[in-house]
């Protein structure tokens, strides 16, 4: 019986190591192309030429000869990734949640590149290669991470809203220059190294310029101040912190919430922590739901205190402004980089949001309205999807003729000053990775439910 | 107004608003408890769904009343009728189809009740008939009124949580006192079966506090509605859960105004604790602190998680291996191998046709099948139950990579990964060592929770280093292969698994892991066979955490960054998700978990969303509900059905006892040698001094034991001679059985010593004394359900002659040698008891008298010798007892040991017993030979009675034989 134990073993032990070894095999043939890849990128775009590519682009290839300027030369055809988002979590609790369709809004920038002769450009094809995730499930992002570096082999990927550590996943791991939107704290670029990038501002930097802002307008003066910060806004926040010592402020009261709980008894404590605390402006860098919590426990303790706003947790930058508690928030001041208050000031887009939104109703034949607040995440996502489409085409623009990774990120860093539809203009450098280097102030207006724009862009540390 | 108080070195500050406003979330969390409290009297379960069949229905007020303009009232009347009836559904369509299985199940199906209401919540229309939309609008109150409370002021929401949880309260613990139906919960809730025997509709009763309960949850959604945004789901997290249970367990599970007590508790001290320390993470810290001191210090709860829950946890759906004789047939074993080959075919060749994105989906489908084996080790195998094992998995990630960024290669992070796991799960596995069942549930969920807010936080170990945190794991090289690539890593995911699943797989059938089926089926009978059940408990924990951590190193390197969210990937909700997967496929085998790790997480990643529906709440219930054995019960059906179909097409006819004749020639010569010595009755060695003499086998002295105001030993001594079997007897509730667990080490007497040998044992635990050589055998005989006879008597044997459970796994010569002698041995004794038809039997499939031989045969192979039966033949036909006497004459001649024996059957405590201790309420009210029975007036008019009749039938039993 041991003897047939033992021979079984051995026969199992044998069947596994063999079976490994010839899949190993296998799997090395089939998967060699995509560490190649990240290593030299120009083989994997002529090698999506040959297998990839559309008709036109192989037509458009037999034609180098023709004239620039009725059909420009395409040298091969380029694989962009365009992570989609998944949002269908939040639309069934309210359609304003919902970003309308992000796969749709990015097929429409590239015709709109084509149609305007924008693409090719140096001689480059290029093409969309499209993957869903869930931005509520991380290894959606991370298989869609995957998906891209390892099996379309494609050479930049254009992120979505929340993509988050599908981007890093891509840029840590794979080395694929990466546009990402939203905004993370300094440690994330260290981490996520030099192909990655990001829309929004360096969370420590908006900050610190923050303080600054509130600072240089006389905001803080003479003001007892009161933090509410949540777990995710932890390592900013002590950024924002350090900034207020070194300008000669101190919080007077000081709560980190962690959302847990019914919902808002933790926000209830902090109410009366800053109303204990005779806190008279308070500054609340946690999610929205705990905003409109904060506010209106204190609120109902007849304590009014001041508030200061800015970019955090989507407060100014999407379509929370519907849903903030006019006659508590009125008239509260913000520091932002979005261009959020264009529409509550001009009742008009900036020149290059309505190029975009434009240019998505001619491809889709839908209408996004115009009215603030801005009501829709579809109307936002529609802007932030041209906004790292056409960030990305400048990438690409400014890489010259070889395209590979490192040329890629060399194009990203070499974009100065850039327009943007969703927020102010963008500049990156080798050592700045975070896109919005602008910033200005809006105001709540009770009247619209809206933020309004009170001046113009103006430059970080201006 | 702030009332303070400072204790050394800590200023903890009281503020009465603080206070009221503590109170008042309290109230809530006191009716989520009193509703999970109800549903655990009725049908002990507890109920993940509560929190969610209120806020379901509770959404339409806003709904209706905001959007469409319906009357408040109206709506009020229509949402509280709805949460009733999906309370009563939810007991109708599921729990009363789940009755008889395990209660993880029954757990199991409300966590996907859960999920299906959330569903239901996504799906209803939020817009109003004109566009309008519920987002910034604040939930409906009746009234919009404000008090003043000093300097607080209390809101309409607030105020109807003041004062309608407080009505609610009473109105419940009154109607539960003085209604019909209230008295008949409070008869199931004591014993379901007896109050059903009593005439108490069963179903009826549990329908009705099934509603109750969501009605209760309906009115907590509702009230809870105005202090906070409106919730557009129904989504309640395991956060919100371990307040309600935590108020839950305050009261024991059963007493409705100790939930009230322990939510409004919990409450105030979350809201002085935020207070006071506003800082993230110590507030989950400080509640599970709070949940675990209360549990481990109530003498109360103690008392009810080591006893009251112990059957009602037990793993009723334990799937078992193919029945002995069809796994030996050899057209078996060959199918069973080339089955076995194909698989693995399957699972690494497959995956070389599926892109890279679907190989990284596998991947996590193969790690969560390694998360699983981890219950099967911890919940299938040694019956604690887990709802934390992400935790564990979080920390393997965590430690793996924090050891990696020390500069430690790969193998070293692996290894030190689960190292510390083990450490870990060794120091959460303490409170099982007093806690159990859905305490211990309570006590892991708490962990998880805590540790996810505050340890994945803590920066001595993420420890942010030159752009790189010990929350990433580079994966590793081997030479030219590069694990970046997403099929070498799923290979590589696959190969641990399996080495993991063969270590499993190995430890079932070792030593310890026998034992820890043995603590699971039967912690006191385990006990008595000298297993130690609180180091075979911490060793489950221990090779658990292992094998979690372990899975979460590789995880970690499947999730390259996720220090991003670390209280999301490891928090407690995909603890959750995990005993979903591990239930719906069967926690009791590796194949389960496997199956269900790939049902829950590889349907959805591989098949597409379409599919999805198979693995959402909806398909765990549906499963739940055909599958109570989870979908692992489906396949070992077809495979019992498989085997059997291919032993008859090859005309086989498997016998059991050829199986016998082939494998035991040992056992049947050496039991021969052994029947030579079965009358070689040793004759009694009587002391002179026996109340003091240390060279007795056993002597209790001044025996008393105390529950609470029931004396139920007082001032007992008795002794037993070398070689003597003695009887203890006495009627009901006399304290015999009390006296047994005194000598056992079951229970610790208020008063008096214990001597074995000579030696004082009164302090020793019982499964100490039993390796001292006490034996002891139980009154209900259970023994080990899920263990074969041949397995329960190697377990005993193990006791003297004990192996390695490492050398064991690993099949080492030595090892082998010794498994070789214990079978000759436990052959041996399976002869000496006639079970040799019975050997690979599981126990509970055994007959009373059979169990009863099986019981004898284990304490025999322990090699006691002081042997207590207790009421050893209650149950057995005449013949049975004839056949028993003789057994147990010769267990004393092959052990030479002494025999104490409780039992009623007067003819045969007369002819088996050398010598009597008569016990009347708790008192030795006689000594002496068997004939005292009749012979001692005050004996027999306690034990058999004065009336006429009986005095008359005791002319009709015969005469006492002399002892032998």
């Amino acid at each position: 019986m041991g003897k047939a134990v033992r021979s079984r073993t051995r026969v199992g032990v044998f069947i596994v190591c063999a079976l490994i070894v010839v899949a190993a095999c296998g799997s090395s043939k089939k998967a060699s192309p995509a560490t190649t890849a990240a290593a030299a990128p120009a083989t994997t775009a002529a090698a999506a030429a040959t297998t990839a590519a559309p008709a036109t682009t192989a037509a458009a290839a037999t034609t180098t000869a023709a004239p620039a300027s009725t059909a420009p030369a395409v040298a091969d055809t380029i694989k962009i990734g365009v992570a989609v988002p998944d949002l269908s979590a939040f639309e069934a609790a309210s359609k304003a949640f919902g970003v309308g369709d992000p796969k749709e809004q990015a097929t429409a920038m590239l015709d709109g590149w084509k149609s305007s002769g924008a693409v090719p450009v140096n001689g480059h094809d290029i093409q969309f290669v499209y993957r869903k995730y869930s931005v509520i499930v991380d290894d959606e992002k991370l298989a869609a991470c995957t998906g891209f570096a390892q099996e379309d082999k494609v050479v930049a990927v254009i992120g979505g809203r929340d993509f988050g550590v599908g981007a890093q996943c891509l840029a840590q791991r794979f080395n694929i220059p990466t546009i990402d939107v939203n905004s993370v704290p300094t440690s994330v670029f260290t981490t996520n190294g030099k192909a990655y990038f990001t829309l929004r501002s360096d969370q420590d930097v908006l900050f610190k310029q923050f303080i600054d802002w509130a600072d240089a307008g006389g905001y803080l003066k003479g003001k007892k101040i009161g933090v509410a910060f949540s777990d995710d806004n932890t390592e900013a926040y002590n950024v924002a912190k350090a900034e207020l010592t070194a300008k000669g402020y101190t919080v007077a009261s000081e709560i980190q919430t962690t959302g847990a709980g019914v919902g808002s008894d933790q926000d209830t404590v902090a109410a009366q922590k800053f109303q204990t605390d005779k806190a008279d402006l308070l500054l609340l860098f946690v999610g929205g739901s705990s905003v409109i919590n904060i506010l209106s426990a204190a609120n109902g303790q007849g304590y009014t205190p001041k508030v200061l706003d800015l970019d955090v947790s989507e407060h100014t930058t999407d379509v929370l402004a519907g849903i903030l508690p006019a006659p508590i928030y009125g008239d509260t001041l913000a520091m932002t980089g979005s261009r959020e208050g264009d529409l509550g000031r001009d009742k008009k887009l900036s020149t290059e949001g309505e190029k975009c939104l434009s240019n998505y109703e001619s491809f889709s034949g839908k209408s996004i309205p115009r009215t603030s607040p801005e009501a829709s995440g579809e109307f936002t996502n529609i802007l932030i999807t041209c906004d790292v489409a056409n960030l990305m085409l400048k990438a690409i623009g400014n890489a010259g003729a070889t395209i590979d990774g490192p040329a890629i990120i060399k194009g990203f860093e070499g974009i100065s000053d850039m327009a943007m539809a969703s927020t102010g203009n963008v500049t990156f450098s080798a050592s700045d990775h975070w896109g919005v280097h602008e910033y200005r102030t809006i105001k709540f207006s009770e009247d619209c439910h809206c933020w309004v724009a009170q001046d113009d862009f103006k430059k970080f540390g201006s | 107004m702030s009332l303070a108080f400072v204790v050394p070195l800590v200023h903890f500050d009281v503020p009465r608003n603080i206070v009221i406003i503590g109170v008042i979330t309290g109230l809530t969390y006191s009716l989520l408890g009193m509703g999970l409290t109800l549903v655990y009297k009725t049908s002990r379960v507890l109920n993940f769904a509560q929190g969610d069949m209120g806020a379901f229905p509770a959404l339409f007020i806003p709904i209706l009343v905001l959007n469409r303009g319906w009357n408040y009232w109206a709506t009020l009347v229509l949402a509280l009728a709805g949460s009733l009836i999906v309370g009563a559904l939810f007991e109708f369509l599921v729990i009363r189809r789940l009755r008889n299985t395990s209660r993880l199940t029954a757990l199991v199906a409300t966590i996907g009740g859960a999920q299906v209401l959330y569903v239901f919540g996504l799906l209803i229309p939020k817009n109003g008939a004109n566009g309008s939309q519920l987002a910034g609008k604040t939930y409906p109150t009746p009234f919009d009124y404000k008090w003043r409370i000093g300097t607080l002021f209390i809101g309409p929401g607030q105020i109807l949580i003041l004062i309608v949880v407080p009505i609610v309260t009473i109105a419940l613990i009154v109607f539960l006192r003085r209604s019909r139906l209230g008295r008949a919960t409070r008869a199931a809730a004591e014993n379901g079966e007896a109050a059903a025997l009593a005439g108490v509709p069963i179903n009826r009763v549990s329908l009705a506090m099934w509603a109750i309960a969501g009605l209760l949850a309906g009115i907590a959604a509702i009230l809870v509605g105005p202090t906070r945004p409106i919730n557009l789901s129904a989504a309640l997290g395991p956060s919100l859960m371990l307040r309600g249970l935590g108020a839950a367990m305050l009261g024991g599970l059963l007493s409705l105004p100790a939930a009230f007590v322990g939510g409004v508790a919990i409450g105030v001290i979350e809201a002085l604790v935020l207070w006071n320390y506003p800082r993230g993470g110590v507030l989950e810290v400080v509640i599970f602190a709070i949940i675990l001191s209360c549990l481990l210090l109530r003498r109360g709860l103690g008392h009810i998680a080591r006893g009251g829950e112990e059957s009602s946890w037990s793993l009723t759906t334990a799937l078992r291996p193919l029945p002995y004789a069809l796994a030996r047939d050899p057209i078996v074993r060959k199918a069973k191998m080339a089955g076995l080959a194909l698989l693995l075919a399957i699972a690494v060749l497959v995956p070389t046709r599926l892109d890279n994105s679907q190989a990284f989906f596998l991947s996590g489908v193969i790690l969560f099948a390694m998360m699983g084996v981890s219950l099967v080790v911890l919940t299938g195998m040694a019956g604690q139950i887990s709802l934390g094992q992400l935790a564990f998995v979080g920390i393997g990630a965590a430690a793996g990579g924090r050891i990696y960024q020390m500069g430690q290669p790969h193998i070293v992070g692996m290894v030190t990964a689960a190292a510390i796991g083990a450490v870990v799960a060794l120091w959460i596995g303490l409170p099982a060592l007093r806690v159990r069942g859905l305490f211990l549930a309570v006590t892991t969920l708490g962990f998880a929770i805590s540790i996810a807010a505050w340890v994945f936080n803590q920066s001595w170990l993420v420890h942010k280093k030159n752009g790189s945190s010990s929350l990433q794991i580079p994966r590793p090289k081997l030479g030219s292969i590069d694990f970046e690539n997403e099929h070498y890593y799923y290979l590589l995911c696959l190969l641990v698994l399996i080495v993991v699943i063969i270590f499993v797989h190995r430890l079932r059938s070792s030593q310890l892991g026998q034992a820890m089926v043995a603590v699971r089926d039967n912690e006191s009978s385990a006990a008595g066979l000298a297993i130690s059940p609180p180091r075979t408990k911490l060793m489950a924990f221990m090779i658990s955490g292992a094998i979690a951590s372990l899975a979460g190193f590789l995880y970690g390197g499947l999730q390259v960054n996720f220090s991003t969210n670390p209280s999301d990937t490891f928090g407690a909700q995909r603890s959750l998700d995990l005993v979903v997967l591990a239930v719906l496929g069967g926690v009791t085998t590796i194949t389960g978990v496997v199956v269900g790790a790939f049902w829950i997480r590889g349907i959805p990643s591989l098949l597409g969303s379409n599919f999805g529906i198979l693995s959402s709440g909806f398909g765990v219930l549906a499963v739940l509900l055909l599958m109570p054995g989870g979908l692992a019960s489906l396949l070992f059906i077809v495979r019992d059905r498989a085997a059997e179909w291919l032993v008859e097409m090859r005309g086989h006819r498997s016998s059991r006892a050829g199986a016998l004749d082939r494998s035991e020639p040992a056992a049947r010569s050496a039991s021969l040698a052994l029947h030579e010595r079965l009358h070689e009755a040793p004759e009694p060695v009587v002391c002179d001094n026996c109340e003091t003499s240390l060279a007795l086998p056993i002597r209790a002295s001044g025996i008393s034991m105390r529950y609470g105001g029931l004396q139920a030993l007082d001032d007992v001594s008795i002794h037993a001679h070398a070689g003597e079997i003695l009887g203890v007897m006495g009627p009901n509730g006399a304290g015999k059985t009390t006296l047994f667990d005194t000598l056992s080490g079951q229970v610790r007497p208020s008063a008096g010593e214990v001597y074995l040998d000579g030696v004082d044992i009164t302090r020793l635990s019982s499964h100490q004394r039993a390796r001292r050589g006490l034996g002891r055998t139980f009154q209900q005989a259970k023994l080990f359900d899920d263990l074969t006879v041949l397995e329960a008597l190697h377990l005993a044997l193990q006791a003297n002659t004990p192996s390695n459970s490492l050398t064991a796994m690993l099949g080492m010569p030595a090892a082998r040698r010794s498994g070789r002698a214990r079978h000759a041995s436990a052959g041996d004794l399976i002869e000496m008891l006639d079970l040799g038809e019975f050997r690979h039997r599981y126990v509970s499939e055994l007959s009373t008298g059979t169990r009863r031989l099986a019981e004898l045969g284990c304490v025999a192979a322990l090699g006691a010798k002081v042997l207590l039966l207790d009421e050893p033949t209650a149950g057995f036909a005449h013949q049975e007892v004839e056949r028993f006497i003789d057994v147990v004459r010769r267990l004393r001649a092959h052990l030479d040991a002494t025999i104490v024996v409780i039992d009623h059957d007067v003819p045969m405590m007369l002819e088996l017993t050398d010598r009597l201790y008569v016990l009347d309420l708790g008192v030795v009210i006689a000594e002496g030979s068997p004939s005292l029975l009749y012979e001692n007036a005050r004996v027999a008019s306690a034990y058999l009675g004065d009336a006429a009749t009986t005095v008359a039938r005791r002319s009709d039993v015969k005469a006492p034989c002399p002892p032998p």
